[in-house]
């Protein structure tokens, strides 16, 4: 009993630290702040410390940082469906601050999403090549699929009648709710517009049911309840506290 | 085709098209859990139907099939349910995993489906699916033995399929618990054993039962040595010896002894080593537990049942069975010696004493009788059901000096005599009781706590019963003197359960009576009930009395009693519960309804706002009662905002919950307020909806305004106008309302012959409607329609007032036309043709200057027709030569210019037409009615004009 309370002591304060940095060796290396130097990565254990690791980048097998406030402020506008707020200067700027910090992609797809959202298309496959950019190796796979949806969704969005279902179909489902959301909410929309509405009708249930709970579900209900109405359905749904 | 077929049909076309969508396995799957989740709050079976037959395309057929089983279940269409589960075949890697879920899903509080819980037990042994289970640890073992159980309890009578499931348990080392189903079933047989001593052994009835039951018990030899495992044993011996295999029985007894005696001094060591225990309480807690007791018993009985099969062979030697040094009656008398307080040496003693009398009758030889008190040989008779005989005993046992005796000899008396309904017997025991022993009333045997439930709930329960009410009233007057015998006894805590219960009998009760006789009993209970409220103020009892007296006294509509009993009830009960329970919620709903009747509004409303986030089934009436509120607000201030609030909540109401109680007082209620707006066109809307929904309800009956629209609503003007006409709210009504309501009536009364009464009545109406308005055509149709009564009724002077009022006041109004025409009429009726020729002429100036001058074909043939026959009744020719003038002037109309509707005033027309120079001696006489004749052959005035 006491060792398992250890146990989780340690893990807790592990996982308190700001960052961690993991090695070929298998070593995790945590510390307040990292910053990025020439072929190096610099680790500073503490606050205002002098003392900082110099770890070389090439046993470096990833960075894990604590979600930043910066991201964690993207995060919370885009979920709470305050797009114009992400799609600004402002929001590019913190998007870029959180650059080596592993929360980059993540805040480029909510960036990438918001430009659609606010139909400025161009801006957001601007910014879309930015946040892919960041993506190097295996590991980012799921912010690799990420992107992958917002590059679906931006393609779709500009131009609805020429899409080319193939790029989505090859696409595997994400892991993350996040993900889900917008995977099933584009497969809904798709399939919709393909005239299967009954189809599209569980796609949209999967994302409001397995997907991230954003300000968005309440727009996916909305259009399902629309398909219920063209059907003759004389179903009400209620709100998304019961769902 | 039903559209959910459509659906399904559409859909199975659109899953050809899916396939090649990339997908996620674990995500379809748990869709169709989540979807199938909020059923039945929220019905998305479809959707989860459809989910799975994606699966069944997309990945398994077979997982397809649970999914499905599930959602059957679940949409309670429980035999397809079934099917699906079962259609997994046995080489499907699913199988296993179909069989589990189906028995879990069957066996759920929530389902209970005893048909599938069989099956899949079925299925689960026949197959084996235990086998490759390792971890005997885990969830799942604990499901397999809940399986096992489950069969066991299914199948317990039979024999063959019991019998394969011990053996598997023995294999698997399992053992399931036998409830105490032996003992009953056997002392059931036991029953005629020693009455009819001469009949066949092995004739026993359930013998079927016994043998699988024998097997069962045979099988606890190789379980656990536990309690079970040692009383198998007797209990063995019995069943034996009823089947008649006495001699089998006698060896195993012989063969078990050593081990029963073992248990016995095991037990005695287990019972010393507890030491909270005094010495008297060990000895008795031995003498209950003992098997050897059993033991006694059962070796006894075998005995008995040697000594039957032998008697018939000889006499003398089955003596030897019976009374020898090792015989039956020995056994009886060991068995009550030293086991006195053992539940079968009760039952040793009548089967002693019984023996004792067989041997003295058969042997000629005396037994020494056995020395029992009066107690004890009363508690076995009231053990053997013989309630007369322990009654006999108990009598006597009651009057012992020893206060502990007397105690348990009342007790079991006045269960004795209550059984017997010797009521008042069982009445003077209860009194004597608790008079005397009350000290003694302490748990665990507090025995006048006990009776007085006992007694109580017997008596109310015959109260309920009778049919005469006198009898009735005795019953309940007995409870009530249990009631009072039992307050002797001091204000114990325990009294507080049996306060309550009796109350709440009583209240319960009462709650089924008519209104006088509630407050009679109320009057009558009430010492119980105040004490109850008052002395035990902190007891949960307490408040639920509370919460029953409040909606005792909203029967009898005293609502500020009940709002207090009902506040009263909330505030106590908060103590004992700090979660709002489901009770609770509907009282606090209930206490806001009567707030709401009583137009506390204030109060009410903060009431009403301390419900808001409760679950959805809540809804409804938390709705409702809002729309109360807003009503009762409305009906105070008639403030605009509030009344559009009202309107909109009210029509959410109305189409959200159909099947409410109370959506047809919400829709006339709604009605009523549109009504007020002057929005009658939806106020009919809702009136036709309540009279299509729910046409036998009270809404619809009830007298007044309502009914009087619904009526009208069916277009039955006359029955509509006798409820207006005794309508208590008339001389209240709003004008308007009153107005549009007769202009209603009228309508509807076009072309009906109306009776002396429904005229009179309609006069009164109409008598309400004087100085209402000062708009010119309110007060010409006002006219209209008094003159058209006055006319029927024959008041043709009184008509030309009106009329004559109502022209001369607005000779431009909108039904000048009208009125005109009426006072012609009356004119007419009064023999002052020269009037009448004068309003005609007025009239045909007025029409002809309409439409820009040219005239209106239409109501000038109108007015024509109108007033052409009006001539008919005079008798000088000049009258004549006018009519004749009128109509034939109108009959030269071109036809082309008219429209369907002029057509009967053409024909009209036409026919006096030809009437006046019938009348006039006119030579076109011949010829008009010729060609009228070959006009309209089947006219109404043809044969008139034929006898002409």
């Amino acid at each position: 009993m006491v060792t398992r309370l250890i146990m989780y002591l340690i893990l807790c304060s592990s996982l308190a630290a700001d960052v961690k940095v993991m090695t070929t060796d298998g070593k995790v290396e945590t510390g307040h702040k990292v910053e990025y130097g020439a072929g190096n990565i610099l680790l500073y254990p503490k606050e205002n410390s002098d003392f900082k690791h110099r770890i070389s980048l090439q046993k470096v097998t990833a960075v894990v940082q604590k979600e930043t406030s910066s991201s964690g402020f993207i995060k919370d506008a885009f979920l709470k469906g305050k797009f114009a707020a992400v799609a600004s200067d402002k929001g590019l700027q913190l998007a870029k601050k959180n650059f080596h910090t592993g929360w980059g992609k993540k805040s480029y797809f909510y960036l990438t999403m918001s430009y659609i959202k606010v139909k400025k298309f161009e801006e957001a496959s601007k910014v879309l090549k930015q946040g892919r950019a960041q993506i190097a190796g295996e590991e980012d796979k799921e912010d690799r699929l990420l992107l992958e949806i917002a590059e679906n969704y931006l393609n779709f969005s500009k131009n609805e009648k020429h899409y080319k279902m193939t790029s989505f179909k090859t696409m595997n489902v994400p892991e993350s709710s996040l993900g889900k959301m917008y995977y099933y909410q584009l497969e809904g929309i798709l399939l919709e517009k393909q005239s299967k509405s009954s189809l599209a009708v569980l796609a949209y249930y999967k994302g409001i049911f397995l997907g991230v709970k954003s300000r968005e579900r309440e727009e996916v209900l909305a259009r399902v309840e629309e398909i219920y109405k063209k059907q003759g359905d004389p179903r009400k749904l209620p709100n998304l506290n019961k769902l | 085709m039903k559209p959910y077929c459509i659906y399904v049909f559409t859909a199975s076309i659109l899953l050809l098209f899916v396939l090649n969508v990339s997908s996620n396995q674990k995500d379809d799957i748990v869709l169709v859990e989540k979807l199938i989740e909020l059923y039945p709050d929220v019905d998305l079976s479809k959707e989860a139907i459809l989910q799975t037959e994606i699966i069944a395309k997309k990945y398994s057929k077979d997982q397809a099939a649970i999914l499905s089983g599930k959602i059957r279940y679940k949409i309670n269409q429980k035999s397809l349910a079934r099917k699906s589960f079962t259609q997994v075949l046995k080489n499907s890697k699913y199988f296993k995993e179909s069989i589990l879920t189906y028995y879990l899903v069957a066996v759920s509080d929530e389902i209970k489906d005893g048909t599938g819980v069989k099956e899949s037990t079925e299925i689960f042994i026949d197959n084996k699916l235990w086998t490759d289970i390792e971890d005997r640890s885990g969830e799942e073992w604990d499901l397999v033995k809940a399986i096992f159980k489950s069969y066991s309890d299914l199948n317990r009578n039979d024999r063959s399929k019991m019998a394969h499931l011990k053996k598997i348990l023995s294999e698997l080392d399992i053992v399931l618990d036998l409830d105490g189903e032996v003992e009953i079933l056997i002392s059931e047989s036991e029953k005629i054993f020693i009455n009819d001593w001469k009949t066949e052994p092995g004739k026993v009835e359930d013998k079927k039962k016994l043998e699988s039951l024998l097997e069962l018990l045979r099988d606890l030899e190789f379980g656990e040595q536990n309690y079970e495992f040692f009383t198998a044993f007797p209990n063995r011996a019995r069943i034996l010896c009823l089947l008649g295999e006495t001699d089998k029985a006698l060896k195993l007894l012989e063969k078990s002894k050593s081990k029963v005696v073992e248990y016995d001094a095991y037990l005695k060591k287990h019972l010393n080593d507890q030491r909270d225990l005094t010495k008297e309480e060990r000895a008795q807690a031995l003498a209950q537990m003992s098997v050897l007791a059993q033991w006694y018993y059962a070796k006894a009985l075998c005995l008995f049942q040697s000594f039957r099969s032998e008697y018939k062979n000889s006499k003398e030697k089955s003596g030897e069975l019976l009374f020898g040094k090792y015989g039956s009656v020995v056994n009886f008398f060991l068995c009550v010696k030293k086991f006195p307080e053992n539940k079968y040496s009760y039952k040793s003693i009548l089967a002693f004493q019984k023996l004792r009398e067989l041997v003295s009758k058969e042997y000629s030889k005396n037994i020494k009788e056995l020395i029992v008190p009066d107690l004890v040989q009363g508690k076995a008779f009231y053990i053997a059901e013989d309630y007369e005989k322990a009654l006999s005993y108990l009598a006597k046992a009651v009057l012992e000096k020893d206060d502990k005796t007397a105690y348990s000899a009342y007790n079991l008396a006045v269960g004795a005599a209550i059984k017997l309904e010797k009521f008042n017997e069982a009445d003077a025991y209860f009194k004597d009781m608790s008079a005397r022993l009350f000290k003694l009333n302490k748990a665990p045997n507090d025995y006048i706590t006990k009776l007085t439930n006992f007694c109580v709930v017997t008596y109310l329960k015959k109260a309920s019963e009778e049919k005469e009410l006198s009898d009735k009233d005795t019953y309940f007057k007995r409870a009530l003197r249990v009631y009072e015998n039992a307050q002797a006894c001091g204000k114990q805590k325990s009294n507080i359960s049996v306060k309550y219960l009796f109350a709440s009998r009583v209240l319960n009760d009462l709650l089924k009576q008519k209104k006088e006789k509630i407050n009679k009993g109320l009057a009558e209970f009430s010492p119980v009930i105040n004490s109850l409220l008052d002395d035990h103020r902190l007891s949960k009892e307490s408040a639920k009395i509370s919460k029953t007296l409040g909606i005792v006294y909203q029967k009898t509509g005293q609502i500020q009693k009940s709002i207090k009993q009902i506040e009263l009830y909330l505030e106590r009960i908060k103590t004992f519960s700090t979660k709002q329970d489901e009770d609770q919620i509907k009282m606090k709903m209930f206490l806001l309804e009567m707030l709401v009747a009583e137009g506390e509004l204030e109060k009410a409303e903060k009431g009403l706002s301390e419900l808001s986030g409760l679950p959805s089934k809540f809804g409804e009436g938390i709705v409702g009662i809002k729309l109360k509120l807003l009503h009762s607000s409305l009906l105070k201030s008639e403030d605009n905002s509030l009344r559009e609030e009202y309107i909109k909540q009210a029509e959410k109401y109305i189409a959200q919950y159909k099947d409410s109680k109370s959506r047809p007082y919400v829709i006339a209620q709604l009605a009523v307020i549109y009504q007020n707006g002057n929005n009658s066109e939806k106020a009919n809307q809702l009136y036709g909806i309540l009279q299509k929904e729910y046409p036998e309800h009270g809404v619809n009956q009830g007298t007044g305004f309502n009914q009087v629209l619904a009526l009208l609503k069916s277009g039955k003007g006359v029955e509509a106008l006798k409820v207006l006409s005794s309508y208590d709210g008339l001389a209240k009504m709003k004008p308007q309302n009153l107005y549009a309501i007769a202009i209603k009536i009228d309508e509807s009364l076009l072309g009906v012959e109306l009776s002396e009464d429904s005229a009179n009545q309609f006069n009164t109406v109409l008598s309400y409607l004087d100085e209402s308005d000062e708009k010119p055509h309110v007060i010409q149709k006002i006219a209209i329609m008094k003159s058209k009564i006055n006319i029927q009724l024959g008041q043709y002077k009184k008509a030309e007032k009106v009329l004559l009022k109502a022209v001369e006041a607005f000779p431009r109004g909108s039904y000048i036309i009208e009125t005109k025409l009426l006072l012609a009429k009356s004119y007419s009726k009064q023999g002052k043709f020269t009037e009448v020729s004068k309003v005609y002429a007025s009239l045909q100036s007025m029409v002809s200057r309409l439409d820009g001058g040219q005239g209106n074909s239409s109501l000038s043939i109108r007015v024509a027709a109108e007033c052409c026959d009006l001539f008919s009744d005079a008798k000088e020719e000049k009258y004549y030569k006018k009519g004749k003038y009128i109509s034939y002037l109108a009959a030269q109309y071109n036809v082309s210019k008219l429209v369907d509707a002029d057509l009967p005033n053409l024909e009209k027309v036409e026919y006096w037409n030809a009437w006046y120079s019938h009348k006039l001696g006119n030579n076109d006489f011949l010829e008009l009615k010729k060609s009228f004749l070959r006009r309209y052959p089947a006219s109404k005035y043809a044969p008139e004009l034929r006898k002409l």
